[in-house]
């Protein structure tokens, strides 16, 4: 075991209802290993936890029992080393492309110049140089994801928990979106947990799919994705990955 | 730059009719001069009081003392209400604690009107200049601080969890994210500080201070100069629209406010 591993042990959350009486359980004794430098998706059907257990990893919210470790510490608060990529971008709008890249490394004490130039590789490195001087409200909803891509790439984090992140992009930017993501993987190697509702796209970008059941989560079935790599999108043709879809979707259908 | 294709014919309406009536009911001797004198006449006198050649009224060429005057007293003032009312409307608008305790006292305190203070700032500070001040710091502060709060506590969520995910500390937090994602609704109280705060610039004025536009006023009423009164009026006008435009584009300028709101979270 590494000491950047990811590692989740009986992990439980309920929320309480408003008036404190009702409680609703999201996670139910999760267990999870994460290598580091894996890429992994959890699937499952809405509402089954899956965002839950992604903000508990970001450490934006706690669990109940249990606990989630990270670099052999429980996980507390946020960390930029635990990098996140909303389902909606969540840029700051008041800030160009630019400074929104520019925006972790300015929390950081280091030189103005080191700072300008690492902007500027990862602005290249997602395709939008040419818009850097734009609001975010002025781009297209993938170019925005891009930005919030490289907002927190370029702080070079260990982990990066990304939440439906190209739900709502059309069919073409979310492939180009998925090629990009697995290309900047590849160079930087972060372990990358990605949580999805799509089966193919799960797949075609990971080294593991979890599955979850339905509320309360728990992990249904861990499965092995061994495609070689650097894969493109001519492998979803195959029969092995048709086989593989087949196999999630039933044991998907089995839950509900 | 000014655009004609904008400016509509209706909007000159009212202004044109208003101007047209004036100037035939002071012609013809309808309404005497000593309640309103003719817009020509009127003319004369602001040009007089702006530069003083003509030496027509005893005002003559004093716009530039009582104009200066104004403004340092509302600028004073409304630096004070700002401040103070940023710094507190921050603060309760993120934290329960701080808005437990000051926000039902600033409530209680609102519900009395500005005027109402007037009497007992007197009486506390003397006739002039302090009170001036105290009136306008209060009444510009109530909306300065209900907007700033109500924008800091309404900034989204996911934009406070971006902001510590890329590694925002407490204190950067708010000067990076919160008071940027704010900005909309406290540049809104502040234009309406800032409105008010000429409102009770002459308040404070007419009680009695040697200078500034609302005691011109008082004096010209007692010397019986309806012109001066008018020319007094107008000039409060022009200023309050030139500083509010001047407050916008001071934040326009600082990047801090932008089209369509900062605050969309998404």
């Amino acid at each position: 075991m590494k000491g950047t591993d990811i590692v989740i042990k009986g992990l439980s959350k309920s929320y309480n209802s408003v008036n404190g009486e009702d409680s609703l359980k999201v996670l139910d004794e999760v267990y999870l290993h994460i290598k580091q430098g894996e890429f992994v998706s959890i699937v499952g059907p809405s509402g089954c936890g899956k965002s839950t257990l992604l903000n508990i990893l970001a450490g934006f919210e706690s669990g109940d029992d249990g606990v989630a470790t990270c670099c052999r510490e429980k996980i507390e608060g946020v960390s930029t080393q635990r990098a996140v990529v909303f389902q909606s971008p969540v840029l700051f709008p008041w800030l160009s492309v630019r400074k929104n890249v520019l925006f972790g490394l300015k929390q950081k004490k280091m030189d103005d110049g080191v700072r300008q130039k690492l902007v500027d590789k990862y602005l290249d490195a997602v395709g939008i140089s040419d818009f850097e001087h734009y609001y975010p409200g002025q781009l297209s909803g993938g170019m925005q994801q891009r930005v919030a891509l490289a907002r927190v790439l370029v702080l070079d984090p260990n982990i990066l928990l990304m939440d439906e992140p190209f739900a709502s992009l059309d069919a073409q930017s979310r492939l180009s979106m998925q090629e990009l993501l697995l290309d900047l993987w590849n160079k930087q190697k972060p372990t990358v947990i990605f949580v999805t509702h799509d089966v193919e796209e799960a797949l075609f970008l990971s080294d593991k799919v979890f599955i979850m059941t339905e509320r309360p989560g728990r992990i249904k079935e861990e499965i092995d994705v061994t495609f070689k790599r650097p894969r493109n999108i001519s492998v979803i043709g195959t029969p092995e990955f048709s086989e593989l879809k087949k196999h999630v979707l039933s044991t998907l259908m089995s839950i509900y | 730059m000014l655009n004609l294709k904008k400016i509509n014919l209706l909007s000159f309406l009212i202004p044109v009719l208003v101007l047209t009536t004036w100037y035939i009911v002071t012609r013809e001797g309808m309404v005497p001069p000593y309640l309103l004198p003719s817009p020509s006449s009127l003319i004369l006198v602001s040009i007089d009081f702006a530069i003083g050649t003509l030496n027509i009224t005893p005002y003559s060429g004093t716009l530039l003392t009582h104009a200066s005057a104004s403004i340092t007293r509302v600028l004073s003032g409304f630096a004070l209400a700002t401040f103070l009312g940023l710094t507190l409307g921050f603060l309760t608008g993120r934290s329960m604690v701080a808005k437990h305790t000051f926000d039902p006292t600033v409530h209680l305190i609102r519900i009395i009107p500005g005027i109402g203070w007037l009497p007992i700032a007197i009486v506390w500070f003397g006739v002039g200049e302090t009170t001036t001040l105290f009136l306008i710091s209060l009444a510009a502060f109530f909306p300065i601080y209900v907007n700033a709060a109500q924008g800091a506590s309404s900034v989204s969520p996911l934009l406070i969890r971006a902001g510590k995910m890329l590694g925002a500390n407490k204190v950067s937090l708010y000067t990076t994210v919160i008071i940027p994602a704010a900005m909309p609704s406290t540049i809104a109280g502040l234009r309406l500080g800032l409105g008010v705060s000429w409102g009770f610039l002459v308040l404070g004025e007419l009680t009695g201070v040697a200078n500034g536009l609302g005691a011109l006023m008082m004096d010209a009423r007692m010397l019986g100069h309806v012109d001066i009164i008018l020319v007094s009026m107008i000039c409060i006008g022009i200023l309050g629209r030139v500083s509010d435009i001047l407050l916008i584009s001071f934040f326009k300028r600082s990047g801090l406010m932008i089209e369509g709101g900062n605050n969309e979270g998404n």
